[in-house]
């Protein structure tokens, strides 16, 4: 740390988290892999549908609101899920979430630790599939992450006219569990909001009758014991 | 039997008698379904309302933090596109809840499990109930709703009254962002013994095969039922049941 309070060393380069994207419009799972050229870095997009297999930290997952704008950085306002969401910065954020995930050695480069982030609803809804079985079954496998395949994609057509659009959700498969790569460590960054308090916008063989009396708070004496003296019924005691 | 079917609840007989195929879908072959937005904010506003029970000095601005805070969990990943419409009720329903409930005292236990074994079941019958209040002998169950009904549906009567046993009343809170009532639930052992039919029923479907998909032949999904309505929904109808 400098005397400016903040660090004055040279960016060491390498010190973003590489990325995969799933494309729900494709239904396709790309690596993006950072190459220089003779213009500087460029993405590489590598796809990895066919052979996705990866551990997910789904322990860390961040939630809440994501805009990815054309030709610039992502903006992120997430928290650790399991907490209220923060305020949606911008009518362009949307719902989403990010997570690390650690690639096979099949489909992983020489990266293999990863972060993805999405926010369409079709990558959204096969993620909380599987992120359902997850929760149930995690407590047989204490310590570890699940190991999750891509079984396929299905086509999701919204919209109608002009407007219709074809998305792919993504069906994942659980194959295992896995203890935790010692490289997959997790880092939230520095636009996860601190959770905390937000302010949103704001016998006669008749089927049996099931209730449609509405009733008042409970006395305090169980149903079907004496009522205790004076505690009812005063005026026809001395009406 | 199927192995992974290991014991009934109220929720999955009232799935078998509502649609037989989505009960194949989840229980037999295991594809279980996330639920949308308005089963999400049942999960918030019980939770905001068994803090507010449970913490009889709590403000109601901390009962409705503690159901955002469940419902933000639960719907997190969720793809609905009402979640923001029904985040929205959270603070209402929760608000009327404990105006209606408060008056109960606080609850001797909440979310409390019960199994019971049953003379003629193979498998027992589980559940879990909302509240309830030992020393008046209620158990309460709350469910949300975006219309206030005029009378307890039948599935929940006869989830409540699994509950209730033969020494408690049983009671329907419903709180929709409106309003808020609670029924008395009648004719408890009526909706018991129609439980217990269902779960035997089950349990004579169940015995006819060992093999998961045998039961995707003898019974088809009702493709205009809200149940398989969802575009993934009609896929896994193609996919397991052929049509």
């Amino acid at each position: 740390m400098s005397v400016f309070g903040f660090s004055t060393e040279p960016s060491a380069g390498g010190d973003f988290t590489p990325i995969i994207k799933y494309d729900a419009r494709a239904g396709r799972v790309f690596r993006v892999d950072r190459e220089q050229t003779t213009d500087g870095f460029a993405n590489n997009p590598v796809d990895i549908t066919a052979t996705f297999k990866a551990v997910v930290d789904f322990e860390n997952i961040e939630v809440g609101w994501i805009d990815f704008p054309v030709g610039s950085a992502p903006s992120f306002a997430l928290v650790p899920m399991g907490n209220q969401l923060p305020a949606r910065p911008s009518a362009k954020h949307k719902n989403g979430i990010r997570m690390l995930v650690k690639l096979s050695k099949g489909c992983g480069g020489d990266k293999p630790v990863r972060e993805i982030a999405g926010t369409s609803k079709a990558f959204l809804g096969g993620v909380e599939q599987v992120y359902a079985e997850y929760a149930r079954e995690k407590a047989k496998y204490p310590g570890q992450l699940p190991v999750l395949s891509l079984v396929s994609t299905t086509p999701i057509v919204s919209g109608s006219g002009a407007t219709k659009s074809t998305n792919y959700r993504p069906t994942f498969r659980i194959d295992g569990w896995a203890k935790r790569p010692d490289d997959l460590i997790p880092n939230p960054s520095d636009q996860t909001v601190t959770p905390g308090p937000v302010q949103h916008a704001n016998g006669n063989g008749a089927a049996p009758s099931t209730g449609s009396n509405t009733v008042p708070p409970p006395n305090n004496f169980r149903p079907g014991n004496p009522v205790p003296q004076g505690n009812a019924n005063l005026d026809d005691d001395f009406g | 039997m199927i192995p992974t079917y290991t014991h009934h609840s109220p929720s999955s007989l009232n799935q078998f008698a509502a649609s037989p195929a989505l009960f194949v879908l989840e229980r037999i072959l295991g594809l279980r379904q996330v639920v949308g937005a308005p089963a999400h904010r049942g999960v918030g506003v019980e939770a905001g309302v068994a803090f507010g029970l449970t913490n009889p000095r709590a403000s109601e601005k901390r009962a409705v933090e503690a159901a955002y805070t469940a419902y933000d969990t639960v719907s997190a990943l969720s793809p609905d596109d009402r979640k923001e419409k029904y985040r929205d009720n959270i603070p209402d329903m929760v608000a009327q809840a404990l105006d209606e409930l408060r008056p109960y005292g606080v609850p001797t236990s909440t979310q409390g499990y019960i199994s019971r074994p049953i003379e003629g079941l193979q498998l027992p019958i589980v559940g879990y109930y909302d509240f309830l209040w030992e020393d008046k002998g209620v158990v309460v169950d709350l469910k949300t709703s975006e219309r206030m009904p005029s009378e307890i549906k039948i599935p929940h009567a006869r989830q409540v009254s699994f509950y209730t046993g033969d020494n408690h009343e049983g009671r329907l809170t419903y709180v929709t962002p409106k309003k808020c009532q609670t029924f008395l639930l009648e004719n408890t052992r009526a909706h018991y013994q129609a439980l217990l039919k269902l779960a035997k029923t089950v349990e004579n479907f169940l015995s006819l095969s060992d093999d998961p998909k045998f039961f995707t032949t003898i019974v088809a999904p009702d493709l205009e039922s809200f149940y398989w309505a969802a575009p993934h929904m009609r896929q896994l109808a193609f996919e397991h049941f052929g049509v």
